[in-house]
């Protein structure tokens, strides 16, 4: 539609209007947070809600978890295929949990849409959704490791009416009771969901009174057409090109250490981008990912690294384009495929695909906001358990969901700061960390320490957020059955401009402890007087099992570094060694930082060491030094139709070419290479092995990037500034 | 520290001042009038603008300050000190000793995600405790408060020793659970009392006995932080109000709403955040309840922010587990929410082409463009200049000369020339955004608790804020505003008028189908109730002259947030708990809707807490009979504005404050000049005087 006539009045009416809807999604966020009593809810914020008008665009949105930005769109289209829009009737809900039928991102999260009324017809939609502590199947909370097919999964709903006038319908309330452990719990939060729903629509209705349907309309038409305008002209300032990274999903459930890979293609032209997703064949495990969580996951890293402050309404989709290629492969599944744990294997693995392309392109713009927005790859490490068993103080079922567990990872590296401890993952905003005593409360163990994981950053000029090292005691259960989950455990996070990847997540079973024992002597439980076994399993265990006093043990991974480790201050290295963040041995051999006594850095020791660690990365002395005033985060550029490095100079080939062929390049086995580094990664023992792969200016030896690929792998492409080449519509990847 | 009991004096003087960041604010009661004054206030030495005010409130009344204070029965402090050594982490160098395997708890931060989406907001939270400050212990509770292990005396000797030797001045005892049992918390106590009896100590489970460790341990740390600020600022204060003749009674006003005496400020020094906003709150509400008003909204606009708060029948909302930063704490305070809109907030377009308003502010220095220092970006006080609201030349009773030319140059940068707009057209685009600003803040906490804002009266103090209270109350459809007499130093007399208070909270979970607890809850009320009386005794308050309100936080077992009730007086009984149980659900969907209530699951009683309220006698105010048909006073200029509501000029009448008396009717459009600040009443609204000499203003149709 025209943008309106250019009277400010109606600008700041609209800013206005813009805010009312925010503070009402907001609102309704805080109704359920307030009612759940799922720690999920109200702690790890793994929930969303929007407000959508009668064409179902999106007008107002309070994110907790980002990537519901599509589900909300999917999930009311998904109503209106399956219902007439004259059978609907104030106070109806309909639930929406299968990605392959309504549209949500895996089935643990549970959208319920609900119609607002006004004068009489319905004016918009509520969506509120809510990672339930479960939705029935072989897993607790759908995360079913071992699944084949999307029918063993979980409970999959096709936007179904459940309630009618506001309340849940006892019919489906006795089915779904039947169907789910903890019932109660679920219930409830169904019941939460209504209440914000309820809330929705309670204000909407209030402001059409106050305003009236027609400018109400007026309003939200002007507010898209603002959101638009700032979406393309953000997309504007990033050059034109195209810009590649691919990324592998991994799977090692049945004992076979898959990587699948998956690519994105990111198109710039003028204002608009084109965001072109491909993958091989999908497969027979829950790792798929579908449109919901494809596009949704793209909106997280979309917001948070490009558009995070343009409110989020249906205009900032307009500029933007997904294409996920021919269906049926992992980044655009179709049933039978399994899909539950869709959102965090594809879908984190596209938050760390954006990121990578966007910090492509942000590093070539010359505006210096889009410049300053270049950022590694967070962590997205989700390794953690859940698991179902009898409590035995009360005799009642008990879930084994700790949130914090999961969640206590490292954040991405900004140009602006280290990154930051208990990211969890980039979708999931606001998060909280549940206290350990309320853990203790829910879950049915004790946490026997939460401490920050030393060398768990990758190293930079910025550091990745440092991952959480902690463990859980099953206490009251004698014995708990589920699933647990690893989702990067052969592929760890990358850096960006040259930054060095963080530590791969990793976690382990204690089996046959002393811990009840130590506990009834009442000695002190920690790392050093804990004894048991602690067997070799795979990453993901589909059948996992816990029995009292057994130690479910984590070290989380943290995010990647960001610009050549050798110019990070030396001050903050020395600092982050006496916090214990950074060991002296990582200090000396990634940072090249060498402290004296005091723990203070020694300056000429510190450039002595320095010189020799570039010596070693070119092989020779460099003949070329870094300039003072040289960029910190962009280590290249395209000069006169040739790569340059930034640093000194150096002519690395035409830009047409990948500068990486006149780089000085090593190569090694990743596990090898992070050994060397003080940090941690599985080693991959079947199958093409996976590499890390440093780039070097071969003039004065700076790190320009910094690669993790499979042996097999071409080189990783480099940007194509200028050229507009999209992959074919139906290119599917080799499995 | 022991403290010699203050002795009460039948003076005929009472203060209240309000220490803020920028001004040291005074009320002063005399047997027939208030008094204010108003002096820089002196950071580093506070007794010095306090002394200053005071010296000038008694100029006022002819008399020098020695004969105010040797006359003074009562001095209420209400003071920026707390909140500032809290939101700059700066206090008293911190120690902590802590359950082993969590030393990291203070960066966890219990997760420091921010709602932002924006990535670069997503970073470590600022160091509150200094890493080689904390030190770990080997001991544990469980979650039953049965001790696991206790602490090795030795190993809390050594920990002990090592914070001493690091400086530290102030030690917080972080233990896992301990409000279950506190037991091991008390040894380390005892233990620090020999080892290094010099330092302050706080217990986690003394300060905060609640569950959830991240936000008992911040109030732990917290109250340590805040430490060093308040006892050099009760020092200074106590001996140089001393060596002028004070021998009056000193208390301290809490961000709760209320006052307390110096040992329980020194014990527990973190009930001073937020004192000087609550002050204000708590002012709002005796002139309320004076008036017969019962549903109250108040708004503060001060130089860098406006903040709000709501009093529904009187009662304010309480912020329970108030957050500060990334930093949860299990403070309760009023209920105050804050926005970047005050008079000092920067203009700007933002990425869209969208004007915005703050929430960064010029500051007092360089201070608005208008101001003449330096500022070239343009303030929501450039804005008030350039519409004719303020008169340049008679800025805060002619103190400061405002530069009009720097305030238009300003605002034609920053957002005239890129929209195309004419000054005044983007000066009232300034102003208007600020009155959406404070407009949505009003709504957070009204409309989305649950109130209509047409059944409330807006309270409209603050230096600023009157010349905005119309057009937000228009935006909010409130038709009734009151600025109240004396409304540029009004936290100051609520900090004045305070009642003494205290809260006690306590975290029992008792599940209200199984009768058995009620002995142990019972048993917590009394202990609770006890120490009230002790504490109160301690400041010479009579037990039997306390109101006691008992409260508790329900909600449906495996809930997370709970709702707050009023509990029966006396012991509970199982006919009280089913009572209770049967009466929750109505209650529950009464805030969330029809329908939302957790059918079959059982109440839990997760909290109780007892308020202890001692009512003060209150300094009256000035007061006259109204007169009846009062003859429209002369004004004292004619003034040419911009009317931004109307987006028209207009020649407006302005009047002296002194020149409107109780029973006058002034209609808009019009300015009333009240000296230390102006009233702007638009077209369509009429401003009466009332015998208290408030401003009662009302928007009609």
């Amino acid at each position: 539609m025209d943008m309106m006539t250019k009277d400010e009045f109606d600008i700041i009416d609209v800013e206005v209007h813009q805010k009312s809807i925010r503070n009402i999604a907001s609102e309704m966020a805080v109704t359920l947070m307030r009612t759940s009593g799922s720690p999920v809810v109200t702690d790890a914020k793994d929930f969303s809600t929007s407000i959508l008008d009668h064409k179902v665009e999106q007008l107002g949105f309070a994110g907790h978890v980002t990537f519901h930005v599509s589900t909300a769109v999917a999930g009311v289209e998904a109503v209106l295929r399956n219902t007439r829009i004259e059978d609907i009737a104030p106070g109806d809900g309909f639930i929406c949990n299968d990605p392959h039928t309504s549209g949500a991102i895996h089935q643990g999260d549970v959208g319920i849409v609900m119609p607002f009324f006004a004068q009489g017809e319905i004016v918009g939609w509520g969506y509120v959704n809510a990672h339930l502590l479960d939705v029935g199947g072989s897993a607790v909370s759908g995360f079913a490791a071992g699944a084949f097919d999307n029918y063993s999964e979980a409970l999959a709903f096709p936007a179904v009416r459940v309630i009618r006038e506001g309340r849940i319908d006892e019919q489906w309330q006795r089915f779904i009771s039947n169907n789910v452990r903890m019932a109660g719990t679920v219930i409830n939060d169904i019941r939460s969901m209504i209440a914000a729903n309820n809330v929705g629509s309670r204000r909407i209705a209030a402001m059409i009174d106050e305003i009236g349907l027609d400018r109400f309309r007026q309003l939200n038409e002007q507010g898209k057409c603002l959101s638009e305008k700032a979406m393309r002209d953000i997309i504007s300032r990033l050059p034109d090109g195209t810009y590649d990274s691919s990324d592998w999903v991994e799977y090692d459930g049945r004992g076979i250490e898959g990587l699948h890979e998956i690519r994105v293609r990111l198109l710039v032209r003028g204002d608009e981008m084109t965001l072109q997703f491909r993958g091989g064949p999908q497969v027979n495990c829950f790792i798929n990912g579908a449109w919901p969580a494809v596009v949704g996951q793209s909106w997280t890293t979309i917001l948070a690294q490009l558009a995070y402050d343009i409110p989020v309404n249906a205009g900032i989709w307009r500029p933007i384009t997904f294409d996920l290629g021919p269906s049926g492969t992992l980044v655009n599944s179709v049933a039978p495929a399994p899909v539950t744990m869709s959102h965090i294997q594809t879908g984190m693995r596209v938050n760390k695909l954006l990121a990578d392309v966007f910090s492509q392109a942000c590093s070539l713009s010359e505006d210096p906001v889009i410049a300053s927005r270049v950022a590694s790859q967070s962590a997205q490490d989700q390794t953690y358990f859940t698991a179902f068993g009898m409590d035995r103080r009360n005799g009642q079922p008990t879930v084994a969901f700790p949130m914090s567990v999961g969640m206590s990872t490292g954040g991405p590296a900004q140009t602006n700061s280290d990154g930051m401890e208990v990211y969890a993952a980039q979708c999931m905003s606001g998060c909280d960390m549940p206290d350990v005593e309320l853990e203790e409360t829910s879950q049915p163990g004790m946490i026997l320490w939460r401490r920050v994981a030393q060398d768990t950053g990758g190293a930079g000029v910025t550091r990745g957020g440092l991952g959480v090292d902690t463990a859980m005691a099953i206490l009251h259960c004698d014995r708990m059955n589920g699933g647990a989950y690893t989702n990067t455990a052969l592929i760890p996070p990358r850096g960006s401009v040259g930054g060095f990847p963080g530590a791969a997540g990793y976690w382990k079973q204690w089996r046959k402890t002393n811990l009840v024992e130590l506990l009834d002597r009442h000695v002190f439980a920690d790392i050093d007087t804990i004894a048991g076994e602690v067997p070799q399993t795979t990453a993901t265990v589909t059948d996992f099992e816990v029995v009292r006093g057994d130690i479910y043990h984590v070290i989380h991974g943290g995010g990647g570094g960001l610009g050549d480790p050798l110019r990070r201050d030396p001050g903050m290295v020395a600092r982050d060694v006496s916090d214990g963040f950074v060991s002296a041995d990582m200090a000396r051999d990634i940072y090249g930082v060498i402290l004296d006594a005091k723990g203070a850095a020694n300056t000429a020791a510190t450039a002595a060491r320095r010189s020799e660690i570039r010596k070693a990365r070119i092989g020779d002395t460099p003949r070329a030094a870094v300039a003072e005033d040289a960029p910190l985060f962009a280590p290249l550029k395209v000069d006169q139709g040739h790569w340059r490095c930034t640093a000194c100079g150096e002519d690395l080939g035409r830009s047409r070419g990948n500068w990486r062929d006149n780089a000085v390049a090593t190569e090694a086995e990743v596990s090898v290479r992070f050994a060397a580094l003080h940090s941690q990664v599985r080693h991959r023992k079947d199958g093409d092995p996976v590499m890390m792969r440093e780039y070097y200016c071969p003039g004065c030896a700076s790190s320009l990037s910094v690669d993790i690929a499979l042996d097999s792998s071409p080189p990783t492409a480099a940007p194509r500034i200028g050229e507009y080449d999209p992959y074919p519509d139906n290119l599917i990847l080799n499995s | 520290m022991l403290q010699a009991k203050e002795t009460m004096t039948d003076g005929q003087y009472a203060i209240g001042v309000d220490v803020g960041g920028t001004h040291t604010d005074l009320i002063m009661a005399t047997p027939s009038a208030l008094i204010r004054s108003k002096a820089f206030t002196t950071h580093g030495n506070y007794s010095e603008g306090i002394l200053r005010a005071i010296g000038l409130a008694a100029e006022q009344v002819g008399k020098s300050t020695e004969e105010v204070l040797t006359n003074c029965r009562a001095f209420v402090n209400g003071s920026t000190i707390v909140t500032n050594a809290i939101t700059e982490l700066r206090g008293a160098k911190v120690g902590v000793l802590i359950t082993r395997g969590f030393k990291d708890t203070f960066r966890l931060a219990g997760g420091a995600r921010t709602r932002e989406y924006d990535d670069q907001l997503q970073v470590p939270p600022p160091e509150v405790v200094a890493r080689d400050c904390i030190v770990e212990i080997a001991e544990r509770v469980d979650s039953s408060g049965s001790v696991i292990v206790a602490p090795d005396v030795e190993e809390l000797r050594v920990g002990a020793r090592a914070l001493k030797a690091n400086g530290v001045e102030a030690v917080a005892v972080c233990f896992l659970w301990s409000f279950q049992n506190p037991a091991n918390e008390l040894l380390a106590k005892e233990v620090l009392t020999e080892e290094f009896p010099e330092a302050f100590v706080t217990l986690s489970h003394a300060t905060h006995p609640v569950i959830g460790e991240f936000p008992r341990f911040m109030t732990a740390v917290f109250n340590c932080l805040s430490h060093r600020a308040t006892t050099r600022y009760i020092e200074g204060l106590r001996s140089e109000l001393g060596r002028a003749g004070f021998a009056g009674a000193m208390t301290f006003f809490q961000g709760i709403g209320g006052s307390i005496g110096i040992d329980a400020v020194e014990e527990t020094p973190i009930t001073l955040m937020q004192s000087g906003p609550a002050g204000g709150v708590m002012g709002a509400r005796q002139i309320a309840e004076k008036l017969g008003i019962r549903n109250v909204l108040v708004g503060d606009m001060g130089g860098t922010s406006f903040d709000t708060a709501v009093l529904a029948d009187l009662t304010p909302t309480v912020a329970r587990e108030a957050a500060f930063g990334a930093y949860r704490t299990g403070i309760n305070i009023l209920d105050i929410v804050s926005v970047g809109a005050g008079g000092g907030s920067l203009a700007w377009l933002d990425g869209r082409g969208v004007p915005q308003v703050g929430p960064h502010s010029a500051g007092s220095e360089p201070g608005p463009a208008c101001y003449g220092r330096g500022g070239t970006r343009p303030a929501v006080t450039d804005a008030n200049v350039i519409l004719g609201l303020i008169d340049p030349d008679n800025y805060l009773k002619g103190a400061y000369k405002l530069d009009v030319n720097a305030a238009r140059n300003a605002v034609d940068a920053e957002i005239g020339r890129p929209l195309g707009w004419s000054t005044e057209r983007a000066a009232a685009a300034i102003y208007d955004l600020a009155v959406i600003e404070m407009a949505n803040a009003l709504r957070m906490v009204s409309v989305e608790r649950g109130y209509h804002p047409r059944d409330f009266t807006f309270f409209s103090y603050g230096g600023g804020l009157g010349l905005f209270a119309v057009e937000i109350c228009r935006r909010l459809g409130c038709p009734n505003i009151i600025v109240p007499d004396n409304c540029s130093a009004f936290s100051a007399y609520g900090v004045l008028t305070a009642d003494y208070v205290r809260q006690y909270n306590r975290t029992v979970n008792w599940a209200l189908d199984d009768p058995s607890q009620a002995g142990q809850v019972n048993a917590a009320l009394d202990e609770m109730l006890a120490q009230a009386c002790a504490d109160a005794l301690s400041e010479n308050i009579d037990a039997d002259a306390l109101e006691i309100e008992r409260r508790g936080d329900f909600r449906f077992l495996g809930q997370v947030h709970e709702v707050s009730q009023p509990i029966p007086d006396g012991p509970l009984t199982a006919t009280n708990a089913s009572e209770l149980a049967a009466a929750f659900p109505a209650v529950y969907e009464a805030n969330y809707g029809e329908g939302t209530a957790w059918d079959g699951s059982p109440v839990v009683l997760v909290n109780i807490s007892v308020k202890a309220v001692f009512r003060r006698e209150k300094p009256a105010g000035r007061e006259q009979e109204p007169i009846s048909d009062a003859a429209p006073p002369e004004p004292v200029a004619v003034r040419r504005i911009f009317q931004p509501f109307l987006r028209e000029q207009t020649d407006v009448p302005v009047y002296a404050e002194a020149d409107v008396p109780p029973g006058t009717t002034l209609h808009g459009p019009c300015i009333v000049d009240v000296g230390d600040t102006t009233l702007y009443v638009p077209s369509g609204a009429t401003c009466a005087r009332d015998r208290y000499f408030n401003f009662s203003l009302t928007l009609n149709g």
